[in-house]
């Protein structure tokens, strides 16, 4: 850990001094020199969803409206002797009303960084993805879950910003190496207790889990996350990257609390991961792979967490027919200890009218557990800022073991009717 | 014997130099003649490019910001329409990815994906066709030559192209792109030559699919100069 954040601190505390020396040939750059450039843009939309099948007795995944707004802001100094650097102030938040949880509001963004041709750094609020793979996104462990809405597959409904430090240091022109420092974890969110999603609804006894909390900042970093990821590009374009974090676990693990209410279990525990892609023309290989050291199990609910190691891999080929035809097929492998769960997936999707339409249809479906979702979808664009999205998600999931992708989302089938638009 | 044998050496040299000599003379001249058609249609080094592109079939407008450095690196950022502002390309060589924000990385394409219309992906980040290309001269007359441009390797956008060139100032002027068969794929044509970096470039290419007949035209807006960071050209900083 104290690595990670003596490393980052380092590539800060190093930026600076830089900046602070000037221009070493004496003369500073007249602050009319200075390249500027600020952009504000946002967005606004509403969804809505109608259950096709599931919980009678709960409402229907939350209606929700919302408005994001962001605003990047970068300052290139125009020096000339530490030519191409340059500076980025970058902010975005969002407000959300919701059926289920009433109004919130929440910072998406808000960073402050700093990058030339030798190192870059961001520091506050962000999101930082790992991996090539796409669905359940295996190495995408720095961010939180958002499980509001667990078969949405926009990320800015899936992952939860975090406060942190990211420096990167690009070793060679292929070569770049990232570390990341997170003083306090973040929990993820919950769906609202006996709302469409609420993972527990199907429980007869009405189990109500209590929200979770973020963890608080401590000087002894006991809530800190913290890793790093090295990645290289070949002659050929096989694209590699090894990584490590350290990290509370992301699972949806529930234990009972003394007042007999369940709450969200969180240790932590350790990934190690490797991805790699590869571009054939008009086919692209991904793969991700991740061995978890330390990361807590359940096999039943009423079962005491344990720590396991396991070893997740997702193997995907995107095939590009003609323009405007893509074929995605994906096979996922967990190996537990006493449990090896594999799922296939076939994802087609085509543009009509020169993009202005667009049909996909993923299809996901368990081998040898009872795992199916079936997810058509069409996204029409109304005008050149506008967009329409009508989607459904028709889902059999099976309780045949408490690590299918599906489990808490079980027979939980819903159509979905998004608006949105950007300016 | 000595003499004798030095003239059979020197006359067998002189044949052979005068055949290298011939040789190379006509693949450099076609070469310096492409490399100098390359120089035309935009600078070396490093800079920026606004650029607009409008297709015959589609109302929308679409405009990118384009940040080339060398031969081999570009990165093509969607401005226009504001449902697609922020999608990011970026070509390293023959690899491709695409950032769209919200996904936060980078994902890797393949390189037949089309950007908008009849413009290909390489149509804007492959501005130069030197050295990707072997070239010959396939016929000339008093102020037009016609290049043979056969595609050196796999993953260029183009196998072969057959492109005219004004002899006055290397100006191209039409190109036809072709399979490896000889195939018509698309027509374009270099107008609208204004003053942009330094010196006249073409500032409109006429994008015209030969089986359908759809046309694109692809619009050079501004050209700047700029030294610009390798940073902003790895796949790991995009987002």
């Amino acid at each position: 850990m104290w690595c990670v954040l003596g490393a980052s601190i380092a590539t800060v505390a190093f930026t600076t001094r830089v900046w602070a020396d000037g221009p070493k040939s004496g003369a500073r750059v007249p602050r009319s020199n200075w390249e500027k450039s600020s952009d504000l843009s946002g967005e606004f939309g509403a969804i809505t969803s109608l259950p096709a099948a599931g919980p009678s007795n709960s409402s229907v995944n939350p209606s929700r409206a919302y408005l994001l707004l962001s605003r990047d802001s970068t300052l290139d100094p125009s020096r000339p002797n530490i030519d191409r650097d340059r500076f980025l102030f970058s902010g975005a938040v969002r407000g959300v009303w919701d059926a289920d949880s009433g109004v919130e509001g929440d910072i998406r963004k808000l960073l402050m960084g700093y990058s030339n041709d030798v190192f870059s750094w961001d520091f506050g609020v962000q999101e930082i993805a790992w991996g090539e793979t796409f669905g359940t996104e295996i190495l995408d462990i720095v961010n939180p879950r958002d499980y509001r809405d667990p078969l949405a597959q926009d990320f800015k409904w899936k992952r939860i910003p975090i406060a942190a430090i990211s420096a990167k240091i690009f070793l060679s022109r292929n070569t770049t190496t990232q570390l990341i420092y997170t003083p306090a974890a973040k929990a993820s969110r919950l769906p609202a207790a006996g709302s469409f999603f609420d993972p527990l609804s199907g429980d007869p006894n009405g189990i109500f889990v209590e929200p979770p909390s973020d963890s608080p900042w401590r000087a002894d970093g006991a809530f800190s996350e913290f890793g790093g990821r090295i990645s290289h590009l070949f002659p050929g374009g096989f694209d590699v990257a090894f990584l490590y974090y350290n990290h509370f676990n992301r699972n949806l693990i529930f234990v009972p609390t003394v007042t007999g209410t369940l709450k969200l279990f969180s240790d932590r525990m350790q990934t190690y991961g490797f991805s790699f892609s590869k571009g054939f023309d008009a086919i692209v290989l991904r793969n991700d792979f991740s061995m978890s050291d330390g990361e807590p199990i359940q096999y039943q609910l009423t079962e005491s967490p344990q720590k396991e190691s396991l070893l997740r891999n997702v193997t995907e080929l995107d095939i590009s027919i003609g323009n405007r035809f893509n074929l995605g097929l994906q096979w996922q492998q967990d190996v537990y200890r006493r449990e090896t769960l594999n799922w296939m997936s076939v994802r087609i999707e085509r543009d009509w009218w020169k993009g202005k339409l667009n049909s996909t249809i993923l299809i996901f479906r368990g081998l040898g557990n009872q795992d199916f979702w079936v997810q058509p979808q069409l996204a029409v664009s109304v005008s050149d800022a506008a967009r329409l999205l009508l989607q459904a998600d028709l889902v059999r999931g099976g309780q045949d073991s408490q690590h299918t992708f599906l489990n808490y989302w079980e027979s939980k089938s819903r159509y979905r009717f998004q608006f949105e638009y950007r300016f | 014997m000595l003499s004798r044998s030095l003239v059979q050496a020197l006359t067998v040299i002189a044949v052979f130099g005068l055949v290298l000599s011939n040789s190379t003379g006509e693949c450099a001249s076609a070469d310096a003649i492409l490399k100098s058609v390359d120089d035309v249609r935009s600078p070396n080094g490093s800079y920026l490019m606004k650029i607009a592109v409008s297709d015959s079939t589609d109302a929308s407008r679409y405009e990118f910001e384009t940040s080339i450095k060398g031969r081999d690196k570009t990165l093509i950022r969607t401005t226009l329409p504001k449902r697609e502002e922020g999608k990011t390309l970026l070509m390293l060589g023959d690899d491709m990815w695409v950032a769209i924000p919200g996904v936060k990385r980078a994902v890797r394409v393949s390189l037949s994906q089309k950007l908008v219309g009849e413009a290909a992906n390489g149509d804007l980040a492959r501005m130069k066709w030197w050295n990707d290309y072997d070239v010959t001269i396939l016929s000339e007359t008093e102020q037009v030559w016609t290049l043979g441009l056969t595609a050196r390797r796999k993953n260029l956008t183009y196998n072969r192209i057959q492109l005219q060139v004004e002899k006055k100032d290397t100006r191209p002027i039409e190109a036809e792109f072709l399979t490896s068969g000889g195939k018509v794929l698309k027509k374009v044509r270099y107008r609208s030559y204004k003053k942009m970096a330094g010196r006249l470039r073409p500032t409109e290419m006429e994008i015209t699919n030969s089986t359908t007949g759809e046309k694109s035209v692809i619009s050079i807006l501004s050209i700047q100069i700029k030294a610009l960071s390798d940073s902003i050209f790895n796949q790991n900083n995009l987002q």
